[in-house]
């Protein structure tokens, strides 16, 4: 089919010859001209389309098939064009998400690739969504140029480099760790498609957990909202150079659940709100809002937070150093936002210098050679991307198999986040260990059109092995504060950071001989590595692990990388409250 | 019109580095958009569409450990149409392919669901008054040629001379380009395209602790200097080696104009009357509830305004919607002359034009022909104990007290003790927790000269590249430092 151009717009006789030679091509490979790339809808609230499913409003894609070959043609295009080595994520995202009427419905379906090319040590990416073998082709050769191209940048800045080479500085960022070419396919379990179940039923279970919690009290009620109904599932395919071709097919989602606790008669309200993120990102389908039931998750803190309702709403005036109890939920935001972001091997190998910041645990080798533990010997931490986790994948980004390993050893830190790229600045390290040089997988780019990024997979925090429950934890303070479902922000270096509440979720009890006597907002600032160091008294056991997503930026421009984080409660002492004006 | 039609997205046009003679700009001309919306019209049969189009590119490169690192390039196409049939409820599509076979089974799609449709539990009939648009003046060539061709050389005059200094650079070059077009049944054809380029350096020591930060931002890629830029940030980086404790508390500041930057960015969205009408802002009178309009809100030296045709800060000269962004004055000489009525609301209230809030914006001090502002230099020799910062990592807005409107941040890239007129030594960044309303209203002390100020890596401004913001340097009385903040 011969396309029909803007009289206004001038086309290059290359670009008509692309043109023709496209349409060609695309019909030879019988890809068709206009399957759908990019899809966003809504779902009109009406009988017959309650009835339907997800998946009747999603348009056609391409089949696994053909984003094989346009994958192949891609790597092989970059080849040609002179890389050392290349890659290539393309992908088919769909989504659907249900909130409670009036709202409508949202399906989305969207379709993209992106390409990295690697020459003489030097990086560059391109991304499109034109999904041709042509198209994918001239993206790579894109790529290539433009590696070719900051490869020769590099040269010229070889010279100017020497001298800080002399100096010391380790040269991290012109290698790659090895990694064997991996082939396959591998499918995420889903009991339940969510895309074959119909919107009526997505309605029914959002206003089924709409329901009271906890037996009302005379003075307090409680109530879930369940706000969302959200899946996504993508096909990837990864393809390189050296000869790596394999297709996952993911699917993550779930409910987004809030709970809101109230005393009758109050004026004005002073509501408590909790809520857990972790139910909206699960792996699986649809199963996962049946079985087991997402109310159950937030069913065991009712009881007390009727409770606390009873408690005098306060302002806390005072300053000084206090120790904190602080929930599974905020140990795991403040382990997230501090000492595990620091561990990510991006800002250890100075990546994000420009960006997110460096880590107060670099340079990697030092750290790992130092002769104390830079941590309480409470503290061991491990990460992994196995299932059940919704970080779970067979290969990550760079098409590496992730392995679980362990970060921080009884205090000690042996290990960091790495990937293909950040890999190499754990060289000597290995090698003094005998073990090999590898990635642990953690490279994710968050859309196929987005650049692979380190990120943590999910880190586990070691629970205490003794009995120690919250109350536990919460008997040993004098005079202090219960943290549940607080909000924890860092300073840009993460050496210190603030826990405080968030406007629509958490509580903040003053705690004095052990028993709560009041509802506070203080905002309790600490230093990470005190915090997690010498003040760190006491971990809770298994019963008070909980889990909860961390967000992070990273990159110019910035994209958001979630990193899911579970943790024990945390018995800390001097955390400072300062006066604030 | 004849509408192109293309078996091909645009990434095609961001053609193949390799290839600098393509000239073509490395987004599609808003015309072209204006004939895929124009055709959208003709095929959907719904009482109200409204098309809006939009192509972007960028090219970001970005050095870690004096190398460039990664370069990461692209585009993107947008067609959102959202049709309604009556008093029914609206619904929305979004595609991104300009083929007619895949426009056309949008259109068909949208007009089916959009006669399934429900009736509107909240039918709006908002005036269209005759809407009228400042013609675009955002959109600069030499930035599109700079996509396949200048930016790459910047790199190396940005970096070479950090290196030869003997500081470690990380860094970042960046162009974007944007064409957008708005069609309605209703009337409006808004439409225009925009450019914008960004350069910063970081300077770091390689044995102690200390760096410098400098940057840049324009809409013209020739106004930039790569070289000035990376002298700048080695500059500071040599004042900053070891940086020492000292104690906070109010201290008089001289905030340098990425600083102020984001404390005029973080303000900005202040500026929204609904939030002054029904919420609780520094700019609502406490009293009465009622906003502060023409009552003094800042140091009547200080004026702040936007304008689409700023030749340092403009923007395209319609928002999201449509509606016509006209130049405006939020402040004159300290009082608050004008709020942005957002759509909804202006229909509400009956006021007679529509005006989005927006965060480009340039903050002026007097303007005096006898006398030219003080420089920062000429600042510094007025103090006899001040602090000078260079720049604010992050900064957020506390909510204790919304009439106060404090904010809370840390400063980074380079912070000074100033004693006796000159800068001594270097300390250590600071958390600060303060209200930049009473600081520019009762504090103010010095107002420098206004330039466009760069963000570098900026999250909580937005999205990347931020909006630009014209800013003087100012020096403030008793600005609150609460902590000291490591920095890496």
């Amino acid at each position: 089919m011969q396309p029909t151009v803007h009289p206004t717009n001038t086309v290059h006789p290359t670009r008509r010859e692309f043109f023709t030679a496209s349409a060609a091509a695309a019909a030879a490979l019988g890809l068709g001209v206009a399957p759908m790339r990019v899809f966003a809808a809504t779902i009109p609230a009406t009988a017959p389309s309650r009835r339907t499913t997800p998946a009747a409003w999603i348009p056609e894609s391409l089949p696994d098939d053909q984003l094989r070959a346009l994958a192949l043609a891609g790597v092989e295009a970059a080849r040609a064009a002179g890389a050392d080595f290349a890659d290539i994520r393309i992908g088919v995202q769909r989504g659907i998400s249900v909130s409670a009427h009036p709202q409508l419905p949202m399906v989305s379906l969207a379709c993209g690739y992106g390409v990295r090319a690697w020459i003489d040590g030097t990086w560059s990416f391109q991304h499109g969504n034109v999904m041709t073998p042509e198209s994918v082709a001239m993206t790579a050769r894109g790529a290539v140029a433009g590696a070719r191209r900051n490869a020769a940048t590099n040269g010229r800045l070889a010279a100017y480099r020497t001298s800080l080479l002399a100096k010391g500085m380790r040269d991290v960022t012109s290698a790659w760790a090895a990694a064997p070419a991996v082939t396959g396919e591998w499918t995420m379990p889903v009991e339940i498609d969510p895309f074959t179940v119909p919107i009526d039923d997505y309605h029914r279970i959002l206003g089924s957990l709409a329901n009271p919690l906890a037996p009302a009290t005379v003075y307090a009620a409680a109530i879930a909202r369940a706000q969302l109904l959200e899946w996504h599932g993508e096909t990837r395919i990864f393809a390189s150079s050296d000869g790596s071709l394999v297709t996952q097919r993911r699917m993550t989602g779930g409910v987004q659940l809030s709970s809101v606790s109230r005393l009758i008669g109050e004026v004005p309200p002073t509501d408590i709100e909790l809520r857990d993120d972790t139910l909206s990102a699960l792996c699986g389908g649809f199963e996962s809002v049946l079985r087991p039931a997402p109310l159950a998750a937030l069913e065991p803190l009712y009881d007390a937070v009727v409770r606390w309702h009873e408690l005098p709403a306060v302002r806390f005036d005072d300053v000084g150093r206090f120790p904190v109890v602080l929930d599974g939920k905020t140990s795991a935001a403040l382990i997230g936002t501090t000492l595990d972001a620091a561990l990510d091997g991006d800002r250890v190998a100075g990546f994000e210098s420009d960006a997110a910041g460096d880590s107060f645990l670099s340079p990697a080798e030092d750290i790992l050679r130092a002769e104390a533990p830079q941590l309480s010997p409470l503290l061991s931490m491990h990460a992994n991307r196995a299932l059940p986790s919704p970080t779970a994948v067979q290969w990550d980004d760079d098409g590496v198999t992730p392995e679980p390993y362990t970060l921080v050893d009884r205090g000690r830190v042996v290990d960091f986040h790495t990937t293909r790229e950040s890999a190499p600045m754990m060289t000597e390290w290995y090698a003094s260990r005998g073990k090999p040089l590898r990635s642990h997988g953690t490279s994710v780019a968050s859309n196929p059109t987005d650049v692979p990024r380190g990120t943590g997979g999910h880190l586990t925090v070691s629970a205490a092995t003794g009995r120690t429950t919250l109350d536990a934890l919460v008997r040993e303070l004098d005079h202090g504060f219960l943290v549940v479902h607080g909000a924890v922000y860092s300073t840009p270096g993460l050496s210190a950071g603030t826990v405080r509440l968030d406007p629509y979720d958490g509580v903040v009890l003053e705690i004095r001989r052990g028993v709560p006597v009041a509802r506070v907002a203080p905002k309790l600032e600490f230093k990470t590595v005190s915090a997690l160091g010498k003040n760190l008294l006491a971990l809770g056991d298994a019963s008070t692990v909980n889990t909860t997503n961390v967000g992070a930026m990273k990159g110019i421009p910035w994209t958001e990388s979630i990193q899911r984080i579970t943790a024990p409660a945390m018995l800390c002492k001097d955390f400072d409250i300062t006066l604030l004006t | 019109m004849t509408v192109m039609h293309r078996s091909v997205s645009p990434s095609s046009l961001h053609g193949p580095e390799s290839d600098p003679s393509e000239t073509a700009p490395p987004v599609l001309a808003p015309d072209v958009l204006r004939g895929v919306a124009d055709d959208v019209m003709r095929w959907t049969e719904a009482d109200t569409t409204n098309v809006f189009v939009e192509h972007s590119a960028i090219g970001m490169t970005r050095v870690a450990r004096g190398r460039v690192r990664m370069q990461e390039s692209g585009d993107a196409l947008s067609i959102m149409i959202w049709t309604a049939y009556g008093q029914r409820a609206g619904v929305s599509l979004r595609v991104d392919q300009l083929d007619e076979r895949v426009l056309r089974r949008a259109v068909a799609y949208l007009d089916t669901t959009a006669r399934q449709a429900s009736g509107d539990p909240a039918p709006r009939s908002l005036p269209f008054p005759p809407r009228h648009y400042l013609p675009g003046a955002v959109w600069k060539p030499t930035t599109a040629v700079a996509f396949t061709d200048t930016r790459h050389a910047a790199v190396f005059e940005l970096v070479a001379p950090v290196l030869a200094a003997g500081l470690l650079p990380a860094a970042m070059v960046g162009v974007y380009a944007a064409s957008k077009v708005h069609v309605s049944k209703a009337g409006i054809t808004a439409m225009g395209w925009e450019t914008d380029a960004e350069i910063a350096v970081t300077a770091r020591h390689l044995t102690v602790r200390g760096q410098g930060w400098a940057g840049q931002a324009a809409r013209n890629w020739s106004a930039l200097s790569p070289a000035h830029v990376a002298d700048r940030a080695v500059e500071i980086a040599r004042r900053s080696a070891n940086p020492v404790a000292f104690e906070p508390g109010r201290r008089t500041v001289i905030l340098d104009r990425p600083a102020v930057a984001a404390l005029v960015n973080a303000m900005a969205e202040t500026f929204d009357a609904t939030y002054n009408f029904i919420g609780r802002t520094p700019l609502q009178d406490r009293a009465t509830g009622k906003p502060k309009l023409n009552q003094l809100v800042m140091d009547p030296r200080m004026t702040l305004r936007s304008d689409p045709h700023d030749p340092d800060g403009g923007y395209l000269p319609f928002d999201g919607e449509g509606y016509p962004r006209v130049p405006m004055t939020w402040i004159d000489k300290g009082i608050l002359a004008n709020l942005a009525y957002r759509t909804d609301y202006a229909a509400q209230r009956g006021y007679p034009e529509p005006n989005s809030v927006t965060r480009s914006m340039r903050l002026t001090g007097p303007a005096s022909p006898a006398k030219s502002p003080p420089t920062v230099e000429e600042m510094i020799k007025q103090c006899k104990e001040a602090v000078y910062v260079n720049r604010i990592a992050y900064i957020e807005p506390i909510f204790d007290d919304p009439y106060a409107g404090t904010m809370t941040g840390v400063t980074t890239g380079g912070c000074f003790l100033i004693r006796d007129g000159q800068i001594v030594k270097p300390i250590k960044d600071f958390r600060f927790r303060d209200s930049p309303w009473t600081a520019l209203n009762t504090r103010l002390e010095a107002v420098g000269t206004s330039e466009r100020a760069a963000f570098g890596y900026a999250p909580w401004a937005g999205q990347w590249p931020i909006e630009p913001a014209i800013v003087p340097p100012l020096m403030i009385r008793d600005f609150n430092f609460t902590a000291m903040s490591d920095a890496i």
